[in-house]
């Protein structure tokens, strides 16, 4: 797996594929993030962009000012995770659509703060100019990751960290509670399970991915702007993603942000009506495959193997 | 000090279109426990119906609005039926998930088709009444303001005293409270969902017209009144019809009185600065007995 | 020595009163049997002790602590197991995976170990699936280990149920009417899975509408109606209470 990625790009040296590796990679960074909060815990965040957009704001303010994009990284995520922080205080102990509610209500005061607080964010105009990354390389000395094929090579190696990262959270009893909650919230807590410890921790993971995710978006277009980084289209990429691949799981994301990346390409033949087209895919997908690709290749997968399930192997001591 | 009086007045013109968006939102959620995303484009495709009921076919402005509204309610029947069919046998965390998704999804379509067909520029409804400003006392009004204040109100206070004296209205508010109960005294709850979802289309409906008529139309319109509906709700406490009054007519006056004194981008904020006050200091609303 | 205290208990909803002044305590290692007519409070004190509503005053105590409105998790975690009425546990996990899962408190597997050392947090979770294959044993259902909460029957449900309160380690067990929906065979069955958890020191308190049930295995009886405590003694004590009886015939005459 790792060799075909690495030798993608000499594939197909084509700038605009690189272009679309790059922006999949990245959305497989935002789609597996807001899985965590979305997916695992169930709770619906419509303020995922408004975390993606922080991180893209925090580096872009620190780097046109010289620092270093890798103090970026790390601005973006401390700025995501401590305002996941605070904002949990308020949105922890919602639930169902009211927690949809507040993240909205989130999503659009980021977003109207990114508009409006001109002196700091340009407004609409954005920040421009926004420097690439450095890399030490020993032998070789610092290079500016300039090219595309650089840069794909850096986001794909976030985006797997990412998910590896997300991998482990899921696979450890952090993520067992988080599914416990989901499936049974009272049984979860009278299993001595602490909803609101639990629910602040995917929501401050996920933030700070998001916060990564917006930081490699910043770096690789070299723009930041309320549109680009924390539109409400931007939000309704995220959750198609997320619908599309399959909620709740570790490569639903990851299918949801491809698709969602080359989607684009297919409805270009639809001009304006593509958001139309976005609107009647969702539509379709909640009714007839709510848990997404994961649930179409599930459905296959238990008509196929139905002895495999069933003859699991118990674990027993000896 | 009639400056403010003008201001007070221009919020309850307002406002009391925003009693009509939320008085729809809140009963959509509380008899069905639907968060209805779509509901600004409820009010946004009414809006547009009856402009082109009134430009192109030439008909006058209170029959286009009746006319618009019932189509818009029509509608709202459509999306409950697809709703109810898809989503009846949901457990509670999914059909949440589809209930907002597909009415986000409604709201796309909806907004984003106008937009197309209709193209981006605004337009006013024509009315046909004079807008000669008309001095009462201290305030200036014109005759279609008026005509805004005592349209919404008679809707909304219509449908309360609805809700209170007539069956239906009283099976309507069994629902609301619990759901089973009702149906196990042989309401028959599909209606009333069906009901419930028409008037709440409808009444947006209205409402946009009424804006329409006052301000301009435009294909976007929709999600400004969305947030505006479910800022009022909130604030006014979900499942409550008196909360949905005090509420609208509050954002509708503290809105009017800011634009006074900030620019209207700001004005905007208000909203969301207060949805996220509510959820912090009193999650029920003012007049809200609804726990979470 | 008393493993649970509790003391004027009182709740109300809304200006009725569901609980009202009940008090009542537990010895370590016995069977508390709770019974009452319907709308007694029965299943409130429950929720009231596992700290799913707020009690309005009272104290409870347990081992000497101070455990008055704390919150589920926490009691969970001072060791206090319960089963609900109607739950389905979780439905999308196994048998297995839900005992499993009912251990994760007992060791805070950190987020350094969470990210950088999978093997050890693979390592608990084995250990977590050794202890969990016990428990299910101890209900019967070790043979049903595999399959999802939601496809087991209602007798199967009912018994995993206890797997996982027991699987949390917990002393004190608070069963809310495990035996309903049960027929004869499997409240036999439900009789020696209790009996079998009393001697290995857990102590357990039964809500109950199954009578027979009641008097055979608790060794002591408190009766509620219309939430308060009316009633407390032995089993035949209990049947022989002028009260009591009053309270479930008072209570079927109404229905006339």
């Amino acid at each position: 797996m790792l060799g075909v990625l690495a030798v993608l790009p000499l594939v197909f040296p084509n700038e605009y594929t690189l272009h679309l590796f790059i922006l999949a990679a990245i959305n497989i960074v935002f789609a597996s993030s807001l899985n965590l909060i979305s997916g695992y815990v169930g709770e619906l965040s419509l303020g995922h962009a408004a975390f993606a957009g922080l991180g893209a704001y925090a580096t872009a303010l620190l780097t046109l000012r010289g620092y270093s994009p890798w103090l970026g990284l790390l601005a973006a995520v401390a700025v995501t995770g401590v305002s996941a922080y605070l904002i949990g205080l308020v949105v922890i102990r919602l639930r169902g659509a009211y927690f949809v509610i507040s993240s909205l209500a989130f999503q659009m005061t980021m977003f109207f703060i990114a508009s409006n607080w001109l002196t700091v964010t340009h407004g609409p105009m954005g920040l421009l100019g926004i420097p690439k990354p450095k890399l030490w390389l020993p032998g070789i000395g610092s290079i500016e990751l300039v090219s595309k094929m650089d840069f794909y090579y850096l986001s794909v190696i976030v985006a797997i960290v990412v998910v590896i990262a997300c991998n482990r959270l899921v696979k450890a009893p952090i993520g067992e509670s988080w599914v416990a909650i989901r499936e049974n919230e009272k049984l979860s807590a009278a299993v001595g399970i602490d909803r609101t410890r639990y629910v602040r921790i995917a929501f401050m993971f996920a933030a700070g991915f998001a916060g990564v995710g917006g930081w490699l978006l910043a770096h690789y277009i070299g723009v930041v702007s309320p549109n680009d980084n924390m539109s409400f289209d931007l939000i309704i990429s995220f959750i198609l993603m997320v619908v599309i691949g399959g909620r709740g799981t570790i490569t639903g994301p990851i299918i949801g942000a491809v698709v969602v990346t080359v989607l684009p390409e297919y409805l270009r033949g639809l001009g304006n009506w593509r958001l139309t087209a976005y609107g009647v895919i969702l539509a379709l997908l909640v009714i007839f495959l709510p848990r997404g690709f994961m649930q179409l290749w599930e459905m296959v997968y238990s008509r196929l193997h139905p002895l495999v399930v069933a003859a699991l192997p118990i674990k027993r001591r000896e | 000090m009639q400056e403010l009086l003008q201001q007070v007045f221009n919020g309850v013109v307002i406002g009391s279109v925003y009693v009509l968006m939320a008085v729809g939102l809140t009963i959509i959620f509380g008899v069905m426990k639907i968060v209805n995303f779509a509901h600004g484009e409820f009010y946004m495709v009414g809006a547009y119906l009856a402009f082109y009921l009134v430009s192109v076919a030439g008909l006058p402005f209170f029959v286009a609005l009746i006319l618009a509204s019932a189509i818009v309610g029509l509608c709202g029947i459509l999306i409950e039926r697809v709703i109810d069919k898809f989503g009846k046998d949901m457990v509670e965390t999914d059909y949440t998930y589809f209930t907002i998704l597909f009415t986000i999804a409604v709201s796309l379509i909806l907004a984003n088709t106008v937009n197309v067909l209709a193209g981006p520029s605004q337009h006013q409804i024509e009315t046909g009444l004079s807008t000669a400003p008309i001095t009462i006392g201290p305030v200036v009004v014109t005759a279609f303001k008026m005509l805004v204040i005592a349209i919404a109100f008679s809707v909304s206070i219509g449908f309360g005293l609805f809700l209170r004296f007539s069956r239906f209205g009283k099976a309507m508010r069994s629902t609301f409270a619990n759901k089973e109960a009702a149906e196990s005294v042989g309401i028959n709850t599909t209606t009333i969902n069906m009901a419930t979802f028409a008037i709440g289309a409808c009444m947006a409906s209205v409402g946009g017209i009424l804006v329409g008529a006052m301000f301009n139309i435009y294909p976007y319109m929709g999600s400004q009144a969305s947030l505006k509906a479910f800022a009022v709700v909130i604030l006014g406490g979900i499942g409550s019809f008196i909360g949905a009054i005090l509420g609208g007519m509050s954002l509708g006056i503290i809105e009017s009185i800011a634009s006074a004194y900030f620019d209207v981008g700001y004005t905007q904020a208000i909203s969301f600065v207060l949805i996220i006050l509510v959820l912090v200091f009193r999650p029920e609303g003012i007049a809200g007995r609804v726990t979470m | 020595m008393a493993v649970l205290e509790v003391s004027n208990l009182s709740k109300s909803f809304g200006g009725v009163d569901a609980v009202v002044d009940v008090s009542f305590h537990v010895e370590e290692r016995s069977i508390l049997g709770i019974i009452g007519p319907n709308g007694a409070g029965k299943s409130t004190v429950i929720n009231l002790l596992t700290g799913l509503y707020r009690p309005l005053s009272g104290k409870v105590m347990y081992s000497g602590k101070d455990i008055t409105g704390l919150s589920s998790h926490s009691v969970a975690q001072l060791g206090i197991g319960r089963t609900f009425q109607h739950t389905t546990s979780f439905p999308d996990m196994t048998a297995l995976e839900s005992v499993a899962l009912a251990q994760i408190y007992l060791n805070k597997i950190g987020l350094w170990e969470t990210l950088f050392r999978p093997s050890k947090v693979e390592r608990w979770r084995a250990a977590r699936l050794d202890n969990g294959y016990e428990a299910l044993e101890l209900v019967g259902l070790h043979d049903r280990a595999n399959v999802k909460c939601k496809n087991l029957p209602h007798a199967e449900q009912v018994a995993l149920d206890i797997a996982i309160a027991v699987a949390t380690g917990a002393r004190l067990l608070l069963l809310d009417e495990p035996a309903g929906g049960l027929n004869t065979s499997e409240i036999g069955r439900l009789m020696d899975v209790v009996r079998t958890l009393q001697d290995r020191g857990a102590t357990i308190v039964m809500i109950e509408h199954h009578m027979a049930l009641v008097m055979s295995i608790c060794g002591r009886v408190v009766v509620l109606n219309d939430g308060r405590k009316i009633a407390e003694g032995s089993p035949k004590e209990i049947q022989e209470n002028e009260l009591v009886i009053d309270a479930y015939l008072g209570k079927d005459a109404d229905r006339d």
